[in-house]
């Protein structure tokens, strides 16, 4: 058994050592041309549960992502994107239990950038929350936190999207419109029974450069990088008589999409300098459900919460990446109140570690969770810690 | 228990050690850096005749501006994503990086003469980021940008004749042939590196500290003048080629 051992772990290093070039594919007929590229991506997972608790998503094997990526561009102007996760696809087609991270599709767009401002028409990330907009990929974690990971609002969408940067790409100008179903979309191919869609917007200034959406410093900038958003979300899904919200848009904590009206606002940050690099973001969320007896009133009277509920918190994540060890460490704390008419409040602490092969095309990850505090009342937890550990491969 | 710990941290420490080469590694000495009207300059080739500069752009222009980056002419033809430029006479040869293709420019008119097609299945936005007269080889060299860098020399209607893997750099974003020497320029690295021109091998490593560098040109009198992509500057060093002067 011993030798067993020994033998597979010195395969694994070797492996790891003969890791062959990456890269990938394209093919150009003119000035057309087509990319391939995907993702795999396999982790185990732990979970120590609390007592009295059976096996819970524990001691699992998991296929995270198995990605395939088309991109195809016509001259410097028109741009389609198509991208599946297989690993997810065929498990996303329960509405209850959907998984808002991993939609399963990513993209589904075309582009137009011929004028100042690009146009893209199709399905893709909303324009909203630096942490949503980042790549998950690109960082030590298997997983945003729960702010930022799909769970409190959408992180993708039908609809059209203008962007407008300015100032050589320091400021950056969003606004869109689509379907306010979020990742449902895409199992339920149609929209709510109102029709009425959701308006976002953002606007981020970064200085003394362009600021790409990325959270870790690979390159060890030599010159201090800032970037602000600011970014707000509004809709109103108010249900005419005898009609209801398709099942699971509501989501783990029943606040992605409701029946009434729903305002979200936040302000994002990020900074980076010579393999230091630091996110914090906060949102509140403004819910205005139009049934007085609507489950998250908590059975509150009217006069006590004034027809609203208030959902939000702050992600806050700093990290280092050295050189010379190929490692990035990242740390991330989350406060949440996932409705204030509840009483309790949660905090999570993550600590991440990916040793990198060949940066983060070829990459171990290992990420640990901890509770700090507990919100008894919104998100009962069955387990105390978690610790995921895995590889990741891209081309 | 132990010997497996020895096994897994003697992974981790030679797999952090710097490969070994028998080179030298060298500062840049910084003077002055100007803004250019060009944006996202991509790389910049010196004009002997008049001083000025050919600056190709990622927005598939190409543009003459005097020593300090201000435009004075563009060319009416465009590309996709010009990545890299060759003055070889009258003649500016500018690579396109997404569609694979060289451009000859005429120097007097910046119209047209022709063009080549360098098929390469590499990431779309991973191809030739820099093109080079090489006369010790009397060959083109063209760069790969990464995963893997690979030189390429390629003959006078670019027919690819060989490939050499270079492992130095983790990219290439620029190069030039100046003084009996090549030299090619990292981004992500930040350095510039100089090479045998007729075997690549390695000779000396320069640090920039310039964040973004894409384009690499020398002056008659040995000064480097970098051009950095995001800041859409010129920046200008001496002291830099003296490894073997």
């Amino acid at each position: 058994m011993k030798k067993i051992y020994k033998t597979g772990l010195a395969f694994i290093l070797a492996l790891l050592f003969a890791m062959p070039a990456f890269a990938q594919y394209s093919f150009q007929s003119g000035d057309n041309t087509i990319q391939v590229s995907g993702l795999a991506a396999v982790y185990y997972n732990n979970r120590i549960l609390k007592p009295g608790n059976d096996n819970y998503k524990n001691n699992r094997f998991t296929l995270r992502n198995l990605q395939f990526e088309l991109e195809a561009r016509n001259g410097k102007n028109w741009e389609t994107k198509f991208k599946v996760d297989f690993a997810k696809i065929m498990s996303n087609t329960d509405p209850a239990n959907f998984d808002p991270e991993n939609p399963g599709i990513s993209n589904a767009y075309v582009q137009y950038s011929g004028l100042p401002v690009k146009f893209k028409f199709g399905f893709d990330k909303l324009p909203y929350s630096q942490g949503s907009l980042n790549d998950v990929f690109g960082t030590p974690f298997w997983s945003r936190g729960i702010l930022t990971g799909g769970d409190l609002f959408s992180r993708r969408d039908m609809g059209l999207t203008l962007h407008y940067p300015c100032w050589q790409q320091r400021i950056n100008v969003y606004g869109g419109v689509y379907t306010g179903m979020g990742e449902n979309m895409l199992t339920m191919s149609d929209s709510d029974p109102s029709g009425h869609y959701e308006y976002v917007g953002r606007i981020d200034v970064a200085y003394p450069t362009r600021y790409r959406y990325n959270e870790i410093d690979l390159v060890h900038v030599p010159i201090p990088m800032f970037r602000i958003g600011a970014n707000a979300r509004y809709t109103d899904k108010t249900q005419t008589a005898g009609n209801t919200l398709p099942l699971g848009l509501g989501g783990n904590y029943g606040v992605r999409v409701i029946n009434g009206k729903r305002l979200v606002y936040g302000l994002d940050a990020s900074a980076q300098y010579m393999g230091f690099s630091a996110q914090a973001e906060f949102h509140v969320i403004n819910l205005q459900p139009a049934d007085p007896s609507d489950i998250l009133f908590n059975n509150t009277t009217a006069a006590f919460n004034g027809g609203k509920v208030l959902s939000g918190g702050l992600l806050t994540r700093v990290n280092y990446n050295s050189l010379l060890l190929r490692s990035t460490l990242s740390c991330q704390f989350e406060n949440l109140n996932l409705n204030n008419l509840v009483p309790g409040t949660e905090q999570l602490l993550s600590v991440a570690y990916a040793y990198n092969v060949k940066g983060f095309d070829s990459v171990l990850k290992v990420q640990y969770y901890h509770p700090l505090k507990e919100d008894q009342n919104s998100d009962p937890l069955k387990w105390t810690d978690q610790i995921r550990l895995g590889y990741q491969y891209q081309f | 228990m132990l010997r497996t710990s020895l096994v897994v941290a003697s992974f981790f420490c030679l797999s952090c050690l710097p490969a070994a080469r028998s080179i030298t590694e060298k500062n840049a000495h910084f003077t002055s850096f100007c803004e250019t009207a060009v944006k996202e300059p991509s790389d910049l080739v010196l004009d002997p005749e008049t001083g000025n500069l050919f600056i190709v752009s990622d927005n598939g222009q190409l543009f003459e501006c005097d020593a300090k980056g201000s435009i004075l002419r563009k060319a009416a033809e465009e590309g996709v994503d010009f990545e890299g430029i060759e003055l070889k006479g009258n003649t500016l040869f500018v690579s396109d990086e997404s569609t694979r293709k060289v451009y000859a420019y005429d120097k007097k008119d910046l119209s047209v003469r022709g063009n080549w097609y360098i098929p390469y299945n590499g990431g779309r936005n991973k191809g030739f980021e820099t093109i080079v007269w090489n006369p010790a080889k009397k060959v083109f060299n063209m760069v790969t940008e990464r995963d893997p860098v690979s030189i390429w020399d390629l003959d006078t209607n670019f027919r690819v004749i060989r490939q050499h893997t270079f492992t130095a750099a983790k990219d290439i974003s620029g190069g030039r042939f100046y003084n009996g020497e090549l030299y090619l320029l990292s981004d992500e690295s930040m350095a510039v590196y100089r090479l045998d021109p007729k075997t690549y091998e390695l000779k000396e490593k320069t640090n920039i500290g310039v964040l973004n560098p894409e384009g690499l040109e020398f002056d008659a009198k040995g000064n480097v003048i970098i051009s950095a992509d995001d800041l859409q500057r010129l920046y200008f060093f001496n002291g830099f080629t003296n490894g073997n002067q």
